[in-house]
């Protein structure tokens, strides 16, 4: 039950997390992402994060969609799990993503529902490589903010 | 119109993880009625009883019936809510003059909240507790202290809260406090994670049509719900909040978080926030128990290295009420079972 599931869950946080946690909850510029963007062949939004990059040497990408409504969705896999992050428009008004780089922001998509705390580490590392792949001037696709996603859900 | 505090006890039949007051001594016995003359003479209107628990005093309705005498409008509680479920005390309380209710829910299921609060059955009892105040007309406002145990799960709660008939929630941060000192990192959230999740739950509580509110996180982290923003006790500044445009109403960051982890996640906003929230008399009842700790009001410089690593002794001992009473006690034989490596003579 519920009491011995959550002291679980913090101690597989603890061991799995730890590690990671302290470099991603710093200010984009001083996380040192681990993938520099390389000039290869286009097949993504943003060139390189493809199927197979590894963000920290913890998290894999699987898949990456998009942009639909103005949203770029990154499947990513920890371990056995799969789980998805929404890549948006920067919005400065509005409510923050869990990573933020110059002018994008990275949200954990999990419609309400309960995620693991790795997922939202995920969300800061995502953006700290968003924040490297920007300031080397790569091209960022048109997306919508979190704002106009949601209306366009609607 | 204003609202004051009036300490009534410290004792508590909770065992929160991140109890600010614990550890505390008890209150020194004092004259209930000269300290209402007292803040009525300095013109406060409304008065929030607090604890530890504040139904455990056995002259509780005595209290609120002086109060109302003494000209006090409203009169609210700061409770756990879970005695408001013994209908007979409730319906004292009110026959009084009791006017509001201030409760702590600390998740939107039992397994959550009674982890929290270190006693099983404490979510079904608040829950009841609710239902019995709304029945006998009290106002109810609830509060989350938001913890790195449920920060994730903050969004079950405004559809729990608009249900029961609840007028309004705050989120607010953790003080590295009390019991919290031992436990900090099992119970003290990152700024940085956590917050998102909370502007996510307020977000979908006022599209749910619930009053919400943010207390005690700094103002730069907050977006647009740095216009929901109550009043706390400033707590400490980071050197990157000099000259930020939003100090003279931010509520800072707990001195001992910045100590230990730096202020790398405030980015002070470029231009001036929006205006505060304005305190009607629903939002007035969230007034807490400032009067508890001293504000600080303090710029931490960026620790050393060295630092922040002596700090992590902050994290070590003090496991929650819940887990203790759920551990299972292993003699010495079954630990060996399991760890076999623990009990191997070292290597000289």
């Amino acid at each position: 039950m519920s009491k011995k599931n959550l002291r679980r869950r913090d101690v597989v946080t603890w061991l799995g997390v730890g590690a990671v946690a302290a470099p991603l909850l710093h200010a984009p510029s001083a996380v040192a992402a681990s993938p520099a963007p390389p000039s290869g062949e286009k097949s993504s939004p943003f060139r390189s994060l493809e199927p197979g990059l590894s963000l920290y040497g913890v998290w894999q990408v699987e898949t990456v969609d998009g942009p639909t409504q103005g949203a770029v969705a990154v499947h990513l896999r920890d371990g056995a799990r799969v789980f998805r992050l929404n890549v948006l428009k920067r919005d400065d008004d509005g409510i923050p993503g869990v990573g933020q780089s110059r002018s994008l922001s990275v949200y954990v998509c999990n419609n309400g529902g309960p995620t693991q705390e790795r997922e939202g580490l995920a969300a800061r590392a995502l953006a700290a490589w968003l924040d490297h792949y920007e300031r080397t001037g790569l091209k960022v696709p048109e997306l919508a903010t979190l704002r106009q996603h949601s209306a366009a859900q609607l | 119109m204003t609202r004051v505090t009036l300490s009534l006890i410290r004792a508590c039949n909770n065992a929160c993880v991140f109890c600010a007051q614990d550890g505390l001594p008890p209150l020194p016995p004092v004259d209930v009625s000269a300290q209402l003359a007292q803040l009525r003479a300095q013109g406060a209107t409304e008065l929030t009883l607090l604890g530890g628990e504040p139904t455990l005093r056995d002259d509780l309705a005595e209290v609120i019936h002086a109060a109302r005498g003494a000209g006090f409008q409203r009169v609210g509680l700061q409770t756990n809510g879970r005695r408001l479920a013994e209908a007979p005390l409730t319906s004292a309380l009110v026959a009084a003059g009791l006017t509001d209710v201030h409760l702590t829910l600390l998740g939107g299921e039992a397994a959550v909240h009674d982890y929290h609060t270190g006693i099983e059955g404490s979510f079904r009892a608040l829950l009841a507790g609710i239902g019995v105040a709304r029945g006998r007309g009290l106002d109810v406002v609830a509060t989350t202290v938001v913890t790195r145990s449920n920060y994730r799960v903050l969004n079950a709660l405004p559809p729990l809260l608009v249900s029961r008939g609840v007028s309004a929630w705050q989120v607010s941060a953790p003080l590295v406090a009390g019991r919290a000192v031992g436990a900090m990192d099992r119970v003290i959230p990152r700024l940085a994670l956590a917050v998102p999740y909370a502007l996510h739950a307020l977000d979908a509580a006022q599209k749910q049509g619930l009053r919400a509110y943010v207390s005690g996180f700094p103002g730069c982290l907050l977006g647009p719900f740095s216009a929901r923003m109550l009043p706390s006790a400033p707590r400490a500044f980071a050197p990157q909040c000099e000259g930020c445009p939003a100090r003279e109403n931010c509520s800072g960051v707990d001195v001992t978080y910045l100590a230990r982890f730096g202020g790398d996640e405030l980015t002070p906003p470029a231009r001036a926030p929006a205006a505060a929230a304005q305190l009607d008399v629903i939002a007035r009842m969230f007034t807490g128990p400032g009067e508890v700790f001293v504000p600080q009001n303090i710029t931490v410089p960026a620790p050393p290295a060295k630092v922040r690593e002596g700090l992590t002794e902050l994290s070590k001992g003090v496991p929650a009420t819940a887990e203790v009473s759920t551990r299972e006690r292993k003699s010495g034989e079954a630990l060996k079972g399991l760890f076999p490596k623990l009990f191997e003579p070292k290597n000289k």
